[in-house]
């Protein structure tokens, strides 16, 4: 290390400001140098006159100028400030964390509000088949009256559900025996009543069958399914209804 | 009541001071030097300035005044600018006074911000007809070896004081700041780092920087007069 090297060290050294190894290492260089020795005692001599500056008092005039100004310039904007939020400033500086404390439960609690309400229409989206909504309307006039086929036991979902209001379905229907059979005076059942299907073969439940004889006594009938349709696609109302079967 | 800073009103044992607007209590008295806290009268006033006390907070200007304006005049070289940028650094103070938490050191921060308000206000100056501590040394013009020490002693101080400054005013933006806060102020290298928002290393390499020119032009300077 040559003696420009050592200069900015010395400029450290002289005001106490390397480690002590490094200051040790300058030292032994200033025994064996007097040209840096010579930079050391001018550096010295320079920061003398640097610190004096530190000594130097300013006249009060040049403080008072400035707090002058100052306090006219807070004046004049606490003045203008609104008369609330004078008062309410120390409050909300006072107890800053507390407001911010409020205002995160506040949002949070907006958030889960509003996320409620978000969920609360998907959730009736999807119903099960033994609870119905109570706001839903029901159409009493779209009824689908089917046996259970083992088809639609198995996969119901896949069976497209056969729609007929009760005017049509009594137009085109064909009287079975079960229904001769529980409603013997041939009158008109009511929209709502369950109407009774013949007994029909497995996987054909639109074509009934052909008038037994009546000496023949029928075997039990197929649990009547009656479906009720409502205004939403995806409720549907299912009852199962055992028939009874009466004999004269 | 003849005016005196904090530091004279303690070693006095005043508890009033002078300011633009009457005499000012401190909060200095026996009841307030018992906790951590309120044994620091900026942090009482800072308390009442936030409330909205607007005599508190002149007290925070008479405590800290001569802080702001002395460090302004090193780093802006001129009286007037130097009294522009304190007295921004004040406004800024009570604008950002909120900001402030309570416990934090105030003197550090208010370095900072008096350091940012003086680089912005010389960057705005733009005195590029300044002729700067390194054009000088690299010219050779400062390269003279001369045994000042004599010469100096037969200075007077206000013409030492006036060396000094113009040194300050030559030297490059970073430079002028660490040496200011670190000989004049008499910071740590920790403190000034901190305050420069640098390393120690760094400042270490600039305090030794512009130390080793103010030297030069201290000796040159000293050379010419006599």
């Amino acid at each position: 290390m040559n003696c420009n090297s050592f200069e900015a060290l010395i400029a450290l050294y002289a005001e106490g400001d390397l480690d002590s190894s490094r200051a040790k290492s300058v030292e032994s260089h200033l025994q064996s140098c007097a040209s840096c020795q010579r930079f050391l005692n001018e550096l010295e001599a320079s920061q003398a006159m640097v610190k004096e500056l530190a000594t130097e008092s300013l006249d009060s005039a040049s403080f008072n100028v400035v707090r002058q100004r100052v306090m006219q310039e807070v004046n004049r904007r606490q003045a203008a400030r609104p008369l609330w939020w004078r008062f309410l400033s120390p409050a909300v500086a006072r107890w800053r964390p507390a407001w911010a404390v409020s205002l995160a439960v506040l949002v949070a609690l907006g958030f889960l509000l509003q996320w409620q309400l978000w969920r609360k229409p998907a959730g009736s989206a999807r119903p099960d088949a033994s609870t119905v909504d109570s706001g839903s309307t029901v159409r009493k006039d779209s009824l689908e009256i089917s046996t259970p086929s083992p088809s639609e036991k198995t996969e119901p979902e896949q069976q497209s559900p056969r729609e007929l209001t009760t005017r049509e379905f009594a137009k085109h229907r064909k009287p079975p025996v079960a229904q001769d059979l529980l409603f013997p005076a041939g009158g008109e059942p009511d929209a709502i009543a369950a109407e009774s299907e013949p007994p029909v073969e497995q996987g054909s439940n639109l074509e009934p069958e052909a008038p037994q004889p009546a000496d023949i006594v029928p075997e039990p009938p197929p649990p009547l399914v009656i479906k009720l349709i409502t205004d939403d696609p995806n409720i549907v109302i299912v009852w199962l209804v055992d028939q009874e079967v009466h004999h004269n | 009541m003849q005016y005196c800073l904090y530091e004279e009103a303690i070693r006095c044992g005043e508890t009033k001071v002078a300011t633009a607007s009457g005499e000012c209590t401190l909060m200095i008295d026996d009841a307030h030097l018992d906790s951590p806290t309120e044994n620091d009268p900026t942090a009482v006033c800072l308390k009442q300035a936030k409330a909205g006390d607007a005599s508190a907070f002149e007290q925070i200007i008479v405590l800290h005044q001569r802080q702001v304006l002395t460090t302004s005049l090193r780093l802006l070289g001129d009286m007037k600018d130097a009294q522009d940028a304190a007295q921004e650094v004040f406004l800024r103070l009570f604008k950002y006074l909120h900001r402030f938490q309570d416990g934090r050191e105030f003197p550090p921060w208010l370095y900072r911000v008096t350091v940012n308000v003086c680089r912005d206000a010389q960057r705005r100056r733009q005195r590029t007809a300044t002729v700067s501590l390194d054009d000088l040394v690299e010219s050779g013009e400062m390269r003279e070896p001369a045994s000042t020490t004599d010469l100096e002693a037969e200075l007077s101080l206000t013409e030492k004081r006036g060396f000094v400054a113009e040194a300050l005013k030559r030297l490059p933006e970073k430079e002028r700041a660490a040496v200011v806060l670190r000989d004049i102020e008499g910071l740590s290298t920790r403190e000034v780092a901190s305050i420069l928002g640098s390393s120690e290393v760094t400042v270490r390499s600039q305090v030794s920087s512009a130390r080793m020119k103010m030297k030069l032009f201290l000796e040159r300077r000293l050379k010419r007069r006599s």
